[in-house]
């Protein structure tokens, strides 16, 4: 311990770091005055703290050098001594100090350039990237068409499945039962246009249940438009006119998915208000059968 | 010249962006300009907070900006192309002095706050007292995918009837309002009255507001509630008592009867066509109560939920295709015959 005090803390004025300029000409010193470097076993803080200030006034740098051995820097030369001392000072004061660089795994030559800057920027950017994709992948979504199609002016309407001839006529398909979004507004009219009113939510009151397997007049997109369309004996309304086409069509697609006649994709949105039977999602296919005439239409 | 190009840009944008600004005050529909008891308190919230959080944030710059210059002085010494890493060893009276620095922001900041708080809460309690005391005029809202329906309530069942996205008031009596919704949750918003109350299915919510002054002052449903959120305002219109009383006595009335042969025809087609699935005149078998009561839809000032001007034109057009001017919502397009349709227009014209 005397040896090194009397090596590198001399009784003269010490240089401890030289500032270069950029030409590398010229250096100027910093020099710690009368005393030197404070001797090791005295070492307070306060002193200590003050040599390290002169540093850091003198270049901001020159301090993290100091503590890390690094002599070289481009524009400043931390001297021998200096360097020295606080090679042997190596006390825990230093040690915790530079403890983050450690842990950083940071060299000087690494904190003269910011940190992994430009990994760090392309990896956040292909994150974000990724993110962005996903986004607009998930932005498509079933297009919804407003704007109904002109109605057919001569629809092929059939009233009931019983048909003269051996050769069926292909069932006439419904535009309707394509998309959950008109099924629904099918579900919403059904409510609005009253149909409820007699048939309740499908279970039957007034008018016949509409969620069981029977089916009087048929069970094809078209038997159940012209029903509602043309009405039927004891009780059904025509509501020519007064409801339009492509609403027909909806409200015949949603009748057909109260007894699972259509797929579970196309089912309509769960009601709001509890129901008596299941959800049209859940609701498992009925066979429809064709039933006759009911009790009611009988003649006398 | 490229610098009297910038300066010319620079002017363009600033006044562009002033506008912009401006246009919010004094307009008819907006919080700053208050025209009622809520309005005013809600307004002086809004002043208070504003000059705040104007400070605080002027401060915050300055501050910043000292940070900043502070950061680059030190890069400057660090030599071209590094920079200076944080000081390592900082000194114990800067610290102190920092430490100091932080403690007394965070003080600031949370008497700021409190502050805030006391504000908004003595603000939300005189915007809901003493409702039950206020005894002017009931109404019911209710929203609707997207319009409102708007139901004057009295305890002569005779006399209460239903209009749609226009609210009529006496100027300086309490309105009573009810709010309801029918299928998802909207939001009842007239800056220039009241702030927002939400309308939720299931759910009655009661609010009072008055307007001070007469006027127009717009509406708008404040909560995303579908396809046509946006078209879904409404007018509240305040006007002094007498005005109101004859806009109310007009109101309780059935609808005019058809005066000429057009309009008898027009009443045939709308008792016969889909129209009459929905809407209701009273004094007709048109009574469903799915879109907007039309009984004196001609003395209304707009159509579809404020959106258009109520003229002829734009009513030909809403009754064609409505499609075209508000995609999505519940009106079905009609194909009517010219004759049917202008038979038509001339019955709705009629209903004052």
């Amino acid at each position: 311990m005397k040896d090194l005090k009397k090596s590198i803390a001399p009784k003269n004025s010490c240089v401890i770091a030289q500032l270069f300029s950029k030409d590398g000409s010229s250096p100027a010193n910093l020099q710690v005055g009368k005393g030197g470097l404070p001797p090791l076993e005295r070492q307070r803080r306060d002193r200590f703290d003050s040599t390290f200030k002169q540093l850091r006034q003198f270049h901001p740098v020159a301090p993290l050098a100091l503590e890390r051995g690094q002599a070289h820097l481009p524009n400043l030369q931390i001297t021998a001594p200096a360097l020295e001392f606080s090679h042997r000072l190596g006390s825990d004061r230093l040690a915790t100090q530079s403890k983050w660089f450690h842990q950083h795994n940071q060299s000087l030559d690494a904190v003269s350039e910011p940190p992994h800057l430009n990994r760090r920027l392309s990896l956040t950017l292909a994150l974000l990237l990724i993110c962005a994709s996903f986004t607009l992948i998930s932005c498509k979504r079933e297009q919804r068409q407003f704007e109904p199609p002109p109605p057919n002016p001569n629809p092929v309407i059939t009233m009931s499945e019983l048909r003269p001839g051996a050769q069926p006529e292909p069932p006439i398909k419904n535009p309707a039962e394509d998309t959950a979004y008109s099924l629904s507004e099918g579900k919403r009219l059904y409510t609005s246009y009253n149909c409820s009113g007699c048939h309740f939510n499908g279970g039957g009151g007034i008018g016949p249940a509409l969620m069981d397997e029977k089916w009087i007049y048929g069970s094809e997109p078209g038997n159940v438009y012209a029903t509602i369309v043309e009405g039927r004996p004891n009780g059904m309304p025509s509501f020519r006119h007064k409801i339009s086409d492509y609403q027909v069509w909806e409200i015949a697609g949603y009748v057909r998915s109260m007894s699972g006649q259509l797929g579970k994709n196309v089912s309509p949105g769960r009601s709001d208000d509890m129901n008596a039977h299941k959800s049209e999602q859940t609701s498992e296919k009925k066979i429809p059968q064709a039933s006759g005439v009911p009790k009611s239409a009988e003649q006398p | 010249m490229p610098g009297g190009n910038h300066t010319q840009k620079f002017c363009g944008i600033t006044l562009l962006v002033a506008a912009t600004l401006l246009s919010g005050c004094g307009g008819l529909q907006s919080a700053v300009n208050p025209a009622g008891p809520q309005s005013n308190h809600i307004s002086k919230l809004w002043w208070v907070m504003f000059y705040v959080s104007t400070a605080v944030f002027v401060v915050v710059i300055i501050f910043l900006f000292l940070a900043l210059a502070n950061g680059r002085k030190r890069n400057a010494l660090a030599g071209p192309g590094h920079y200076a890493p944080p000081e390592l060893k900082p000194l114990p009276e800067g610290e102190r002095k920092k430490r100091n620095l932080v403690l007394g922001a965070t003080v600031l900041t949370v008497v700021v706050l409190f502050v805030f708080l006391m504000e908004s809460f003595f603000v939300g309690r005189g915007l809901t007292s003493d409702l039950s005391s206020k005894q002017g005029v009931s109404i019911e809202v209710t929203g609707h995918q997207w319009w409102w329906e708007v139901r004057y309530m009295n305890v002569d069942a005779s006399s209460i009837f239903s209009t749609a996205n226009e609210i009529h008031i006496p100027v300086g009596v309490p309105a009573t309002l009810t709010l309801k919704a029918s299928d998802v949750i909207h939001s009842f918003w007239v800056p220039n009255l009241h702030g927002k109350k939400d309308l939720i299915p299931g759910k009655l919510s009661t609010i009072w507001l008055q307007a001070d002054r007469a006027g127009v002052y717009r509406g708008q449903c404040a909560e995303y509630c579908g396809h046509q959120h946006a078209h879904m305002a409404l007018w509240v219109i305040a006007e002094p008592a007498e005005q109101f009383n004859t806009w109310l006595q007009t109101q309780i009335q059935s609808a005019v009867p058809p005066a000429n042969e057009s309009q008898k025809r027009g009443q045939q087609v709308f008792l016969s066509s889909s129209c009459v699935m929905c809407h209701t005149i009273n004094g007709t078998r048109a009574g469903s109560n799915i879109g907007p009561n039309l009984t004196h839809v001609a003395g209304r000032h707009t159509i579809a939920a404020a959106t258009l001007e109520n003229t002829r034109d734009h009513l030909s057009q809403w009754v064609t295709d409505s499609q075209q001017v508000k995609p999505g919502n519940r009106m079905p397009p009609n194909l009517l015959s010219p004759e049917d349709l202008q038979a038509l227009l001339d019955y709705l014209q009629s209903l004052k």
